[in-house]
């Protein structure tokens, strides 16, 4: 990924409405110079961001890329040449790789925006990305949470406003199930169409969100967002590192990467041995039971959230909805994550259940959904933010 | 709402000398200033807006003329212009949605949804407003999207 070199604009962290008559510096406004539209397909994650962008016609994608959502605002002093390009603000792995030098702001938690200015900055960045010459019309349809209320949506719009021309909030679990979405396939009469009969479970940073997809756009009573997700996993993890190996100085990001390597769910696995460093010294530390207790928690909260779904899916779709229940998100990649749900549902007697796992796109399927949503939409869907 | 009906003077039996009469305009607009204020809930505003301008002008039109005479004509004012705000208050509720559907319909921006930074449907209209959020399903994306825009105008008129 190339190092940004977008500085934070002055009005980046202005909250108040922005005015019609007086609208800011014109980055997504629609000008003649604009001769060229793109749609994005935009995922803002909690811990990862995912742009997809295309013209649109045709299913071309040119641009894909995965981000940290981080933005590093690079401290007082540091030596010249010590940041690429000598940038004041830089994303992403950039920031995280130079996070000695920089503060790093997260914009987004537990799905939605808290840090308006970084928001927007990191948005900025991913048009950049898009767009580099700043010349074409950017479209984009974002997902949002199963559960994200008008103000969440508000945030959205607020920091997208003059950074992108048209935008469009789609619930991230539809996206996914979108995205997930066969093309090729859905004419085949042995074919599950996500979108026709599923139930999906989002786990992301922040957030855990299930949705009912039959056909219909999913309404308020087929979704479920549960704010335990990889974030609260990370948080058990390191409480219960902290108790055992009090001063341990394990970073935040040290954790997730123990999860994603080790992270289950089921039974204890033992011996499950990590090697860490505490204290410049390495250690080899048993984590087979830490582990289990924490991922498992994140099942003890997904649980009642599935099955109440299912038991609100109408008595005939049920049977086939129980053969399409898909896990995608970071989440997904805990080991026996649909082995395990799918045995409680069994034993719970729910006929013949069968979870899967989205697969290796898990990171890029509501991106996927964002974008084909963005060609599909028609003109009169799209909303313009007028500040 | 701005009203632009013209203001309708009682009791001309006072002073009828064109300074007097605009003065009695200009009374009867910070009247309606003040029942548009009390309407909207804005009392203390309304409040200091009676105790200062209309205040003054009362004065003034107190030392031009009979004090009861004034008073009678300032709560005829008072009651006239509260029944016209009031009614302005019933025709702009059922007005609003018809405008606003109208709007969507053959009007490139419609009415900001209350928010702050308002979003809005670009062209043509949309299934949204009268639509119910579960209707038959869709064929194709786009009639997802309608559902999800029908869905959402329902929470907001439910909201609003």
């Amino acid at each position: 990924m190339s190092t940004a070199t977008l500085e934070k604009s002055p009005s980046a962290n202005n909250l108040t409405p922005i005015s019609v008559a007086n609208p800011a510096p014109a980055a997504g406004r629609v000008t003649a110079s604009k001769t060229k539209a793109m749609l994005v397909g935009f995922d803002l994650g909690t811990n990862k961001s995912c742009v997809l962008a295309g013209p649109p016609t045709g299913t071309d994608i040119l641009v894909s890329k995965v981000v940290p959502t981080v933005v590093g605002y690079v401290k007082d002093g540091i030596v010249d040449g010590i940041i690429a390009g000598n940038a004041q603000t830089i994303f992403g792995e950039d920031a995280l790789r130079n996070m000695l030098h920089v503060r790093l702001v997260a914009p987004v938690a537990e799905g939605v925006i808290i840090d308006h200015g970084a928001a927007r900055d990191f948005l900025q960045h991913l048009r950049g990305l898009v767009d580099p010459a700043g010349t074409s019309e950017i479209r984009t349809v974002i997902g949002v949470p199963a559960n994200a209320g008008p103000q969440a949506r508000e945030d959205i719009r607020r920091c997208a406003y003059g950074i992108f021309d048209r935008v469009l909030l789609i619930p991230e679990p539809f996206l996914a199930a979108l995205g997930f979405r066969d093309d090729s396939r859905v004419s085949q009469p042995n074919y599950l169409d996500p979108v026709v009969n599923s139930l999906f479970v989002d786990i992301g940073g922040g957030t855990s969100d299930l949705c009912l997809v039959q056909g219909c756009f999913p309404t308020s009573k087929d979704q479920i967002s549960i704010p335990f997700a990889g974030d609260a996993i990370d948080e058990l993890l390191h409480q219960e590192l902290d108790r055992v190996y009090p001063n341990n100085g394990l970073s935040r990001l040290k954790i997730r990467e123990i999860k994603e390597a080790h992270g289950y769910v089921g039974p204890s696995r033992k011996p499950l041995e990590v090697k860490v460093i505490m204290g410049g010294k390495a250690h080899t530390i048993e984590m087979g039971d830490t582990i289990a207790r924490a991922c498992n928690t994140l099942i003890d909260k997904i649980y009642p959230a599935l099955t109440t779904l299912i038991e609100r899916a109408p008595s005939d779709s049920v049977l086939t909805l129980l053969q399409n229940i898909v896990i995608t998100g970071g989440g997904s990649q805990i080991k026996g994550i649909d082995a395990v749900l799918q045995k409680k549902l069994a034993d719970d007697g729910y006929e013949a259940p069968k979870v899967k796992l989205a697969g290796q796109d898990y990171k890029r399927y509501v991106a996927i959904g964002a974008l084909k949503a963005a060609r599909a939409a028609r003109e009169n869907q799209w909303q313009v933010l007028l500040g | 709402m701005q009203l632009t009906v013209e203001p309708v003077l009682l009791n001309q039996s006072l002073s009828n000398s064109p300074a007097s009469t605009s003065a009695w305009h200009d009374v009867v607009r910070v009247c309606r200033r003040i029942c548009i204020l009390r309407e909207r809930g804005q009392g203390e505003e309304a409040e200091r807006l009676r105790t200062t301008e209309l205040a003054d002008l009362i004065a003034a039109r107190t030392a031009a003329g009979d004090e009861r005479e004034v008073a009678t004509r300032l709560e005829a004012i008072f009651a006239a212009e509260e029944e016209r705000v009031a009614n302005a208050a019933v025709v702009a509720e059922l007005l609003l949605p018809l405008l606003t559907q109208e709007l969507r319909a053959g009007f490139p921006l419609s009415l900001g949804r209350g928010s702050a930074t308002a979003a809005v449907h670009s062209e043509g209209s949309h299934v949204g407003a009268s639509a119910p959020p579960q209707a038959q399903a869709p064929t194709d994306i786009a009639g997802f999207i309608d559902q999800m825009i029908a869905q959402d105008d329902d929470v907001f008129r439910r909201a609003s």
